[in-house]
């Protein structure tokens, strides 16, 4: 642990003072009468993306298996929720209530994510993250194909119920209880071996860890919670097919999110992911095309000289308010320096 | 104490870009004026504020153009031409306030919200496409704001009981009615029906099937295909062994092209042919010249139909007025959002106020002609007494034949010489023959496209996951060669091994180099992000619309009844014999390809012995790279060209060479046969969804493969070790 001079307290108070703020803030934000649903929506969504976020984080970022199909996590949950909700428009019985449709929804991505993930994780590296990239591509097509329960090409439409304050609290409050969760999950002994997977992932096994089941176990419930995710958007968008549930780009957005924000920490998928759509808002809106191939040179950069994302560059500029990032990105009492260093095996 | 300051902190970041989108909020708005409603000498009493959310950019950006000048033609119109919206005895300028929804319906769905809380717009146009419109319209409909629109058409969204949609054009199902009608008529008894499975081309296959049975005529197989397909000849294998009279099918402009194509390639010949996207648009028959006569296509809008309204006067005047307007031609698109916007502005009018409640009323109760045709709006707000205009390609040109209150032309029925062919053999083994001659075909084009990944898999350990970009790339440039100076790709194949060499040289130097030594989620990453940039400049370039190279190596060879060789497809497999012939010589006789197998397998002792690895590393990229380009070039006469063309390739290259082994030659052609033989099979041999089935092949191969023998089965340059990092 780095010292606390009196300059670092005196940030870290600033920081923490201007953050209770920021989250009050967002508390408040929906009875404020000059909000709109507009913002509350634009809001919601950037929830839904940092929630994805955090979940890739907690396979890629931890553990070190990159999961380039997160996303279908996401559509089970969302086609779950909507497939129990029509039930009644399909003929199929009566139309089940948000609340137990979407709770489905998470059991579904969940059992699935176990069940695809005891196969697939036991691949390695590159191999994984394209297996994963072609069970995306395949349940698509299943979805697709099985028209009499998914509605197929068409899709489904759900009842329209659009109270854009609900949505706001609803995922606010899933983004902070899933942050909170995984800040405490790192600081155990189970964060501690996830992240032993990533570094070594044999030697972890030698020292006795349940390699298999803590991997399959994070896999799953990550898939659950992106899964929850899914069925909240569903459920507020009204609508799904196969092309808009499961649609690459939220795997990519999720990738890119914890890139920017430093990948293996807990607050990077936070951070990255609201700077990324900050930036989405602000500045790509009005590079219409050119913002695809901003995305792209900015994934490349990233990755090639800044590893660690902004919480990383935060940490090496030395600045006082730095050891705080450090502090909450690395969270370790017990862990050494050396395991939070990004996984891509840079050494800065 | 930690705990809160977590939360907070996460607070902050969340907080930073709600900051932004109030400030940015308030310029959208400012700067996204309309662009035609601005210096108009007239003095109004106010203004009417119209909202639409259209794709700028993404998929849709063609058609979201084409929508935003439809709706601007009317704004010119209505404040330089008419004067005003008359409300009682005032004149309000009408304004619309445009967003770009990329496309994407989250997006989509924020704007309309934004359009109806911070720019409060009395009311909205629709956005492009079924899928945006049915989500923006549950929002529209949950403000109780109205949403008239004319290009999302879908029928799902209109069994909502939504009170505040309202679509001028033809419904999905009914797009069918009247060709259906009119072959009916003729004597036509049954028919095959091939869909993408798409929301759009699902319902209007459903209505075809409906409106089909309705006049009796028997459906005798429906089959679907994904979207982007590449390969419809199972299908169309499956159809000419069922020889019906009519053949339905579409979804996608490029799907047109492909039907038409293989049809004739494989001898299919039914009486009468009816694709419903295509048809009506004249580039049809600049790619297929003849080919293409006698092929009926459905249209909700043509400038030569006879329809005529008080505003606007003729469909030929509308589309002179937009001519003149926007320098080229109106497509039924941009009629469709010009009739939405005019529909509202009579029910304003008939309603003489902006009110949500009245305006409603006068909808519904609206009944105008209209250079679009008749518009009256049923009780789910659909136009129900606007026909499908139905059009035919007669001699090259394009010709309204249905229905009779809109033709100006006879329909021609039975093509051809109107005899048929006998039913051919459809039992399992005399469908073999050709399925096999698919599947060799085919492999034989994986094997040339996966050649390249494999070798620099094997050799540099870099998995190259813009491959599919660089395929494109060089499909490109030999469509260049054909477009300017008409050389055959064939030819021109030599010219894109060198060019693409090139850029393989500069791509290696640039990039590679420095993931080379990096972890695999480094180079992967990179690589991807390479992609993502080729691809949406080469969008930039030459636009997302579909090309195809001509050569003169088309065409097929009968070999019996039921039994064609496509001959593109059987030079491209001996240009890739030779290839993958030519590569093995050079890795196993070769000083050369001694040094790169030596550095394959033992970078540090290859070095060692002092082969210069790094030029071994340069060679062998630049190499691959220009196989890969002359891959692209060779079978761009056989898949479409599009800036979006590269990750189904590269993922199936990928599954290949997992499957078959890095790097090895042999490998890789045997790989890329089993998947061709096993696409076609399930293709042919499954009914219904087996081109579905046939495209996530190569993933469920991959995945059960892996799995099941993460050692990979043969061996190559490199063993493949699938658990191992």
């Amino acid at each position: 642990m780095t010292s606390t001079g009196g300059i670092k307290r005196w940030a870290r108070r600033l920081i923490g003072a201007l953050a209770a703020v920021g989250l009050a803030w967002l508390v408040v934000l929906p009875l404020w009468p000059g909000t709109s649903d507009s913002m509350l929506f634009t809001m919601t969504l950037m929830f839904t993306s940092i929630g994805v976020a955090i979940n890739w984080n907690l396979t890629g970022g931890f553990t070190g298996y990159i999961d380039f199909g997160h996303a279908v996590w996401f559509g089970l949950g969302a086609y779950t929720t909507a497939i129990m909700m029509s039930l009644q428009s399909n003929g199929l019985g009566i139309g089940w209530p948000p609340v137990p449709a979407i709770a489905l929804g998470v059991v579904v991505a969940g059992a699935a994510a176990a069940l695809i993930g005891r196969a697939t994780m036991r691949l390695k590296g590159p191999y994984f993250s394209v297996a994963m990239l072609a069970t995306f591509v395949a349940m698509r097509e299943i979805v697709r194909i099985w028209g009499g329960l998914t509605g197929g090409g068409v899709g489904l439409t759900l009842p329209p119920y659009l109270n854009r304050s609900l949505f706001y609290f609803v995922e606010l409050a899933l983004v902070v209880v899933l942050a909170v969760f995984v800040w405490w999950l790192r600081r155990t002994r189970v964060g501690t071996a996830l992240v032993a997977i990533r570094e070594d992932e044999v030697g972890a096994e030698m020292r006795g860890i349940a390699t298999t089941r803590l991997k399959v176990a994070t896999f799953s419930f990550a898939g659950a919670s992106t899964g929850l995710f899914g069925g909240l958007w569903a459920f507020q968008n009204t609508f799904v097919d196969p092309d808009i549930a499961f649609t690459e780009v939220r795997t990519l957005d999720a990738i890119m999110g914890t890139m920017l924000g430093g990948i293996g920490t807990v607050a990077g998928p936070i951070v990255g992911s609201a700077v990324l759509y900050w930036l989405r808002e602000v500045l790509w809106a009005n590079l219409l095309d050119l913002h695809l191939i901003a995305q792209g040179v900015l994934l490349i950069v990233i990755v090639l000289f800044m590893p660690r994302g902004l919480v990383g560059w935060f940490d090496r500029r030395g600045v006082a308010v730095t050891d705080l990032w450090q502090r909450w990105s690395r969270a370790g009492r017990d862990v050494e320096r050396s395991d939070t260093d990004n996984p891509a095996g840079d050494r800065p | 104490m930690r705990l809160p300051k977590l939360v907070l902190l996460a607070a902050l970041a969340c907080a930073l870009p709600l900051a932004a989108a109030c400030d940015s909020s308030g310029d959208g708005a400012g700067s996204s004026a309309p662009q035609g409603a601005s210096g108009t000498p007239a003095e109004f009493d106010g203004t009417v504020r119209l909202g639409a959310a259209l794709s700028e950019t993404g998929k849709y950006s063609v058609e979201g153009e084409d929508s935003r000048q439809g709706y601007d033609t009317w704004v010119r119109w209505v404040n330089e031409e008419y004067g005003g919206i008359r409300i009682g005895g005032a004149r309000y300028r009408a304004e619309i306030i445009y967003y770009d929804d990329e496309s994407d319906a989250d997006t989509a769905g924020n704007l309309v919200q934004r359009l109806i809380d911070e720019d409060e717009v009395d009311f909205l146009l629709g956005p492009y496409s079924s899928g945006l419109t049915t989500g923006t319209s549950a929002i529209a409909e949950a403000n109780n704001v109205i949403m008239v629109e004319g290009n999302g058409t879908s029928d799902t969204m209109f069994e909502r009981g939504f009170q505040n949609l309202f679509l001028v054009a033809t419904i999905a199902s009914d797009y069918t009615l009247s060709g259906v009608e009119a072959l009916a008529d003729q004597g036509a008894e049954t028919a095959v029906i091939a869909h993408e499975d798409t929301s759009f081309p699902t319902a209007v296959a459903q209505g075809a099937r409906r409106h089909l049975e309705a006049h009796g005529i028997t459906v005798l197989a429906t089959e679907t295909y994904p979207k982007d397909i590449q390969d419809v000849s199972a299908i169309m294998t499956k159809f000419r062994d069922l020889n019906p009279d009519i053949f339905v099918g579409g979804g996608h402009y490029n799907d047109a092209v492909l039907f038409v194509n293989s049809a004739k390639e494989l001898g299919f010949e039914p009486d009468g042919m009816l694709i419903t996207v295509g048809p009506s648009n004249p580039k049809l028959i600049d790619e297929l010249g003849t080919d293409v006569d006698g092929v009926l296509g459905p249209t909700q809008w043509e400038a030569t139909m006879a329809y005529e309204g008080a505003y606007f006067g003729r469909a030929a005047d509308y589309a002179a007025y937009y001519e003149r307007l926007w320098d080229e031609p109106p497509v039924y698109q941009a009629a469709s959002a010009t009739a939405a916007a005019l529909a509202l502005h009579l029910a304003i009018e008939a309603a003489g106020s902006t009110e949500t409640d009245a305006v409603r009323d006068a909808l519904r109760t609206l009944s105008a002609d209209t250079f679009y045709g008749p518009i009256s709006f049923d009780d789910r707000g659909v136009n129900d007494s606007k026909p499908m205009g139905m059009v035919q390609v007669q001699h090259g040109e394009i010709h309204v034949v249905a229905p009779g209150s809109a033709a100006r032309a006879q329909l021609q029925y039975p093509l051809g010489d109107g005899t048929g062919r006998t039913a051919g053999e459809s039992s399992a083994w005399g469908q073999l023959p050709q399925a096999l001659v698919n599947g060799i075909a085919l492999g034989g084009m994986y094997a040339v496209l996966v050649l390249g990944f494999s070798v620099i898999w094997g050799v540099m350990g870099v998995i190259n996951f813009a491959h599919g970009e660089f395929v494109m790339i060089g499909a490109y440039l030999a469509w260049l060669a054909d477009e300017w100076w008409g050389i055959d790709p064939f030819v021109s194949v030599a010219a894109v091994f060198v060019l693409m060499a090139a850029l393989g040289y500069l791509t290696q130097r640039g990039l590679v180099n420095r993931v080379i030594d990096r972890p695999h989620l480094v180079s992967l990453l990179v690589m991807f992000g390479l992609a993502i940039i080729l691809q949406n400049v080469m969008k930039l370039i030459f636009s997302a619309d579909f090309r195809r190279t001509s050569t003169a190596l088309d065409g097929s060879w009968r070999l019996a009844d039921g039994l064609t060789v496509p001959v593109t497809k059987f030079w491209i497999l001996i240009v890739a014999l030779g290839v993958l012939g030519g590569l093995s010589v050079l890795l196993a006789r070769t000083k050369l390809g001694k040094s790169i197998r030596a550095a394959a397998q033992n970078r540090e002792a290859a070095r060692i012995v002092g082969i210069d690895v790094g030029k071994v590393y340069v060679i062998t990229f630049a190499l691959c790279i220009g196989i890969t380009g002359a891959a692209g070039a060779l079978v761009s006469p056989v898949l479409a060209i599009q800036p979006f063309q590269g990750p189904p390739l590269t993922l199936k290259a990928f599954a290949i060479t997992a499957v078959a082994g890095l790097g090895s030659t042999r490998g890789a052609l045997g790989g890329a046969m089993v998947l061709g033989l096993v696409e076609a099979g399930l293709a042919i041999y499954v009914g219904g969804v087996g081109t579905n089935l046939a495209v996530v092949a190569s993933f469920v191969i991959l995945v059960v493969a892996l799995v099941l023998r993460p050692q990979g089965i043969f061996g190559g340059l490199r063993p493949v070790n699938a658990t191992a990092t």
